[in-house]
């Protein structure tokens, strides 16, 4: 297998999620979580991967007043989300029927358009 | 060369400026070569005798608009330093550390640098230059896919996430824009001239909310240029050299918004205590604070991350008028970025050489001996700082 064959721990990660799979890296070596900011400091071969619970908290929400592209009509959040296991997200955050706030506990989903969202745990 | 600490080795001798302004104009090596001109009469020199130049180049450019070549549009002689900078926010900072390093290593004696930059143009207003998706996550594409444009967004998310640790109030990054625009009204130079009301504040649109439009930084078209000499040379200008005292780069593995949601630190203090280290100086030393605010909360959290305030206690800080005319601590005196104009790095280094030495006018603070600058970039993951001061050696 070519060097060119091999996929970066990136596109391992992007593939995952474009089959809907939220999925997490670990140091093969030591076991402990990978920031997914950090997985280009790894070879293929140093990371596991293990299923994520899903859950995680709210650690930032903001919402869009200005429109920057027709994809998007404003209002709409961005969020960051703190996954228990430890990585963090950006995101989006769907139904707002309840109240929300930082550091409220959230879970995973996808979207129909296959982006990864996430929803208040309490609704789900 | 060894460096007894709190005596300096360079100085910056002249300052200049091209005109700025909200409107499209005057190509970017057009306005450099106007304030490398305004920046050597300035000193008090002569085009022949600049021996280095150092290009700090706006990442908002294309590589072609500003390149080595620029040294021809400028009658110099043969020079011992030509090199363009570009490190985002900090490039200015970086420029004259760059211009010492190479005076101490003896290669040269007067080294020009300048900041040269055109957000505004015919197709694109300031909003647009700066409405590229920004990397959070260093993942290819993954910020697009939820419309997080904008350098505003990833700053947006780190001011909210700041606001909910500390449980701050909805109007705290007003204070700070308040006490910005008080300092503008005193500076001929800042574009904001009227003032600023929580009112006026409170009913200005959100852009990302907890960001509003008068939480963000006014680009401007134009440049900025200083030159840098040994600290020992003679001085010809109108005004006494201004010292570089002290200086440091802190490039932190996390920027302020993964720090704030790990819960680690950034880069910022190791730049902070690279540059006091090399003074001899505390944050309580430091009589004015030139900081890179690009949005409100970046100022707020740069007092907190470089040592001025306690975790959690800018904003009380602020609120309390202690940064404003006539408070302990000036910070941004020209009106900084928020309220002066925007051209990066190159706005708060450019200040706090006109605070130093002394020639700031009615805005002039009252105590000038020793002024801390910073630069910042990527969501405050990148910092350089400085300590400049009218005195060759201190005290």
């Amino acid at each position: 297998m070519s060097a060119a064959d091999i996929k970066t721990t990136k596109a391992q990660f992007a593939d995952l999620i474009a089959e809907g799979e939220l999925w997490l890296p670990y140091e093969k070596q030591t076991g402990a979580v990978v920031q997914l900011t950090d997985l280009e400091i790894y070879a293929p071969d140093e990371l596991d991967w293990k299923h994520a619970s899903g859950f995680g908290k709210l650690a930032s929400y903001v919402v869009f007043h200005r429109e920057y592209h027709p994809d998007f009509t404003p209002p709409y959040n961005v969020s960051i989300i703190r996954l228990d296991e430890g990585p963090f997200l950006l995101s989006t955050l769907v139904d707002l029927s309840g109240p929300h706030k930082i550091g409220m506990a959230v879970t995973a989903q996808f979207d129909a358009s296959g982006r990864l969202v996430f929803s208040p745990a309490t609704n789900t | 060369m060894a460096r007894k600490s709190g005596t300096a080795t360079s100085a910056i001798a002249g300052w200049g400026t091209s005109a700025l302004s909200r409107a499209p104009g005057a190509s970017i090596p057009q306005l450099a070569r106007d304030a490398v001109l305004a920046a050597i009469a300035d000193a008090g020199l002569e085009c022949s005798d600049i021996d280095g130049l150092v290009l700090g180049q706006s990442d908002n450019l294309a590589e072609q608009e500003l390149t080595i070549a620029f040294r021809h549009s400028l009658n110099l002689n043969t020079l011992g330093l030509l090199v363009i900078d570009q490190a985002k926010g900090t490039t200015m900072l970086q420029a004259i550390q760059h211009a010492t390093m190479a005076i101490n290593a003896g290669m040269v004696k007067n080294v020009v640098c300048v900041f040269s930059d055109t957000p505004i143009r015919q197709s694109t207003g300031a909003g647009e230059a700066f409405a590229r998706p920004i990397n959070i996550m260093n993942l290819p594409g993954w910020e697009r896919g939820y419309g997080s444009f904008g350098a505003v967004a990833g700053y947006a998310l780190a001011a909210a996430a700041f606001k909910a640790k500390y449980d701050l109030d909805d109007d705290c990054f007003g204070h700070y824009a308040i006490a910005c625009r008080k300092w503008a009204l005193l500076a001929p130079s800042a574009f904001m001239k009227k003032e600023l009301t929580m009112e006026a504040y409170l009913a200005s649109k959100y852009i990302v909310d907890p960001l509003r439009l008068f939480d963000c930084a006014l680009p401007v078209n134009g440049a900025v240029a200083f030159v840098v000499t040994a600290a020992d040379q003679s001085s010809n200008a109108d005004h006494p050299p201004v010292y570089l005292q002290g200086f440091g780069q802190g490039h932190g593995r996390r920027s302020a918004l993964s720090a704030l949601v790990l819960e680690e630190t950034s880069g910022a203090q190791y730049a902070t205590d690279v540059a006091l280290g090399m003074s001899g100086l505390a944050q309580s030393d430091i009589d004015i604070c030139q900081l890179y605010d690009a949005f409100s909360f970046s100022g707020l959290m740069a007092l907190e991350e470089f040592g001025f305030c306690k975790p959690g206690e800018a904003a009380g800080f602020v609120k309390a008028g202690q940064t404003s005319p006539g408070g302990q601590l000036p910070v941004n005196t020209g009106g900084g970025q928020l309220s002066g104009f925007y051209l990066q790095g190159a706005t708060p280094l450019l200040e706090a050489v006109i605070q130093a030495s002394g020639t700031a006018g009615k805005r002039q603070a009252e105590r000038h001996d020793s002024v801390f600058v910073s630069n910042s970039g990527g969501c405050l993951e990148y910092h350089a700082t400085a300590i400049l001061s009218p005195h060759r050696v201190l005290q």
